[in-house]
């Protein structure tokens, strides 16, 4: 634990469209730097797992999915923690309906990290694919957009770095990771 | 007339699970479905790829023990090749996974389970002296002092709670069935449980902590590779090792003197039903009733593990021995043997027209969707397929896995610690043995192991700096990729804290070729086998009594029990059809 902030990325990147909250993740850990510090989690597929750091931190933003089939694929939305245990949230994929109990039991603590959970509505959360959906890549720059937004509400300064690691990159490491080549989430 | 009752999804679990059950007029449970409606399929993406690189794909296929699934996918690699780890690993994997089996046991307890048994509305109107003298009552039982025996204390828990409530802030305490008659401990005891409920979220905070010290990253633990673990700075690190053991010793304490006690006294509480042989899927399938509500199957398994020496995987002596039990019969252990496997799909939306091994595994979905009905529910399809999980079979029987199977094979195999802890539960306990075949017994057995867990970790972390200060520092086997993954196949099964987890893997020419995973919910949670024999989850439901048909609390409170790992709403609906009751729904288990 570097940071007072903590970004999670959250999802399964073998779903197609689940995984591009763990993608934004990524993208931001590769391509901007951050003043103070920012720690970036790869959260992947963990619900309850991810009690302790709702604990640890005072900010927590957590970058997910959306499944809602009454708003158009790319629709981005920015929930509080209370939204969130309020039942705001959807909750179709095992990682929507844990997060969001995630967050209600959480909220019983001693200390919760102030919550906020910036989603994104997929196209494809059923084929097994590491990949992100035409349709939901034309809606990739303002979902950043709103997350480094949200960053810079908390008094972070984001910057972004010069070589910038594209989309399909990331999608590449997390298609293919690699231990002997240092190659990962 | 007989109704239909639909759970789905059933919430505090990780994944998609949907139960459907149909209760007789006397409101008892007649009849159950297991469902997953959710694909997995990451066998298929796991094809082609370095076999080295498994683990960290692997790891994605649960929510929860992602470290256990990536040990097992690097242990069936090493299986393959034909590696034994040196000594420093092997403890600290141990380390690993216990500090898992700690956090995992005790979410899962007080904010995964323990709601099905405590009301909360209730401890509202506990008196907080009393409360005091009860908890003092129970950590006796479990030869403790209370981990809170302070009024004062006690009332500030009660005002905390009285707070969240006046200010509508009452999180996961707002899904409950509060008031059903079927809860039965008092206000006073309802008020230990909520107290132990908070403190728990403390507690768990640090054992993730324990987790991370030799996990490196966190989530997500990548200190694991074939042949052995990358922590090498860490284990030469005497402040390393003992932060660990901090962290072990303030979590046990937690254990002994809250989670023990408090088991105890749901234990008693719940008795009646724990004990309540007429209650049995064994009675009702007309054999002898053992056990009581929730009891399911009777029939355990085991894969083994924690490996206790150097000698091999699969040679090492283990702390949970492997076997199995069949019908309750604790006299006698039989052992297992991995060829009797098999994965049936009859009733699982996959292609295949036999029970096949894991090693000849397939996973082709063959998807032939839910029944639809004018009312808006789309009921499963229980005569044909319906579920994602297949049916898992060992030596063509149904059996259950977990931690009631791990410490009912212990006492089978006259494991001589198993069989203290779980004597010396039972003899505290004043609880005949009977009372571990039941939905109560699940849970005790789960407190037990993690007792268990504590006392033996204590030993390990001694063992390993002991060790490092031999001079031994070796953490990693090495081995000649090329040359041992031309043509090799190996399995890595073991245990998760939810019960046998086992990968399989076939590799030619450096390359995955086949890739199975059975996880311990598919062998629970799956639906009817080619015989039409019923899973563990569909069994240890038959004849369970539900005060309340529109407030499912005894069939959410058998299934956590299991600690399912694959979410839900409730509808009540009538055998026509009819809704009774939606408490929530899940869009996606709707048409």
């Amino acid at each position: 634990m570097n940071a007072n902030v903590a970004l999670i990325g959250s999802g399964n990147a073998f779903f197609m469209d689940e995984g591009v909250g763990l993608y934004a993740g990524k993208y931001l850990k590769e391509n901007f730097t951050y003043e103070p510090a920012l720690d970036i989690i790869d959260g992947g597929t963990l619900g309850f797992g991810l009690m302790p750091l709702l604990q640890e931190y005072e900010v927590v933003i957590i970058a997910n999915t959306s499944s809602d089939d009454s708003q158009a694929v790319g629709t981005v939305t920015v929930l509080s923690g209370e939204e969130l245990i309020a039942n705001q949230g959807i909750k179709k994929t095992a990682n929507e309906v844990e997060i969001t109990e995630m967050l209600q039991i959480c909220s019983m603590a001693n200390h919760c990290a102030s919550t906020t959970m910036i989603s994104i509505v997929p196209e494809d959360i059923i084929s097994v694919c590491v990949d992100v959906t035409p349709a939901l890549r034309e809606h990739w720059e303002r979902y950043i957009d709103v997350i480094v937004e949200e960053l810079t509400k908390c008094g972070i300064t984001v910057t972004q770095k010069s070589d910038v690691m594209s989309l399909d990159e990331i999608l590449e490491q997390f298609a293919n990771p690699s231990i002997e080549h240092g190659k990962g989430f | 007339m007989s109704k239909h009752i639909v759970v789905d999804p059933i919430t505090r679990i990780e994944g998609h699970l949907r139960i459907e059950a149909v209760i007789d007029e006397n409101n008892t449970i007649v009849d159950a479905y297991s469902a997953s409606t959710m694909f997995r399929g990451i066998e298929t993406i796991l094809q082609g790829r370095d076999p080295r690189d498994c683990g960290l794909l692997a790891m994605r296929i649960c929510g929860v023990c992602t470290g256990t699934h990536y040990q097992r996918s690097i242990e069936a690699v090493e299986d393959a090749f034909n590696i034994t780890i040196p000594k420093n690993a092997r403890i600290v994997r141990n380390l690993i996974q216990g500090a898992l089996y700690m956090h995992d046991h005790v979410v899962h307890f007080y904010h995964l389970h323990a709601l099905d048994f405590v009301d909360v509305v209730s401890a509202l109107s506990a008196d907080p002296a009393k409360t005091a003298a009860e908890a003092r009552k129970w950590a006796s039982v479990a030869g403790e002092s209370p981990f809170i025996d302070g009024e004062s204390e006690f009332k500030a828990i009660q005002d905390r709670v009285a707070k969240f409530v006046k200010q509508g802030r009452l999180g996961i305490f707002g899904n409950g069935y509060w008031g059903n008659p079927h809860y039965k401990l008092t206000p006073e005891q309802n008020l230990i449980g909520v107290a132990h409920y908070l403190q728990a979220l403390d507690i768990q905070r640090d054992m993730a902590k324990m987790q991370a010290i030799f996990g490196g990253k966190n989530p997500h633990p990548q200190s694991i590779v074939v042949g052995g673990v990358t922590c090498v700075q860490d284990i030469q690190n005497p402040a390393r090792i003992a932060l660990f053991k901090s962290l072990l010793l303030e979590g046990t304490k937690f254990i002994k003197q809250a989670y023990l006690p408090d088991v105890y006294m749901a234990g008693t509480m719940y008795a009646g039903e724990a004990t309540d042989s007429k209650a049995t899927f064994s009675e009702l399938v007309g054999g002898k009733g053992v056990g009581g509500t929730g009891g399911g199957l009777l029939n355990f398994m085991s894969y083994g593990d924690f490996r206790l020496d150097d000698t091999g995987f699969y040679k090492s002596a283990l702390l949970f021995p492997k076997g199995v039990v069949m019908g309750g019969d604790i006299s006698k252990v039989l052992p297992l043997d991995e060829e009797k496997i098999a994965e049936d799909v009859t009733h699982a939306w996959y292609k295949g027209d036999k029970p096949l091994h894991p090693y000849e595994g397939q996973t082709i979905p063959e998807y032939t969707g839910l029944d639809k009905r004018a009312d808006g529910i789309a009921y499963l399809k229980t005569k044909e397929k319906y579920s994602w999980i297949k049916s898992p079979i060992y030596n063509d029987a149904r059996v259950e896995v977990g931690p009631l199977a791990r410490m009912v094979i212990g006492v089978a195999a006259k494991d001589e610690r198993i069989t203290k802890y779980v004597t010396n539960f039972l003899k505290r306990g004043n609880l005949p043995v009977t009372v571990l075949f039941s939905t109560v017994g699940r849970t005790a057995a789960r407190a037990i192991e993690t007792e268990l867990m504590a006392d033996v970790m204590l030993e390990w972390i001694d063992e390993l700096a002991k060790n490092v200060l031999t001079g031994d520092k070796s953490t990693w086997t090495e081995f000649d990729f090329d040359e041992v993954s031309v043509s090799a196949k190996g399995r890595g099964m073991a245990e998760a804290p939810r019960g046998a987890l086992g990968h399989w893997v076939s590799i030619a020419d450096g390359k995955v070729v086949n890739y199975q995973a059975i996880v311990p919910s598919t062998w629970n949670a799956a639906p009817r086998d080619y015989k039409n024999r019923m899973g563990a989850y569909e069994a240890s439901l038959i004849g369970t009594k539900v005060a309340n048909p529109e407030q499912p609390l005894e069939i959410i409170r058998t299934i956590h029990s299991f600690d399912p790992c694959i979410a839900c709403a409730v509808h009540v609906v009538d055998t026509k059809g009819k809704e009774l009751a939606v408490y929530k729904v899940d869009s996606s288990c709707s048409i």
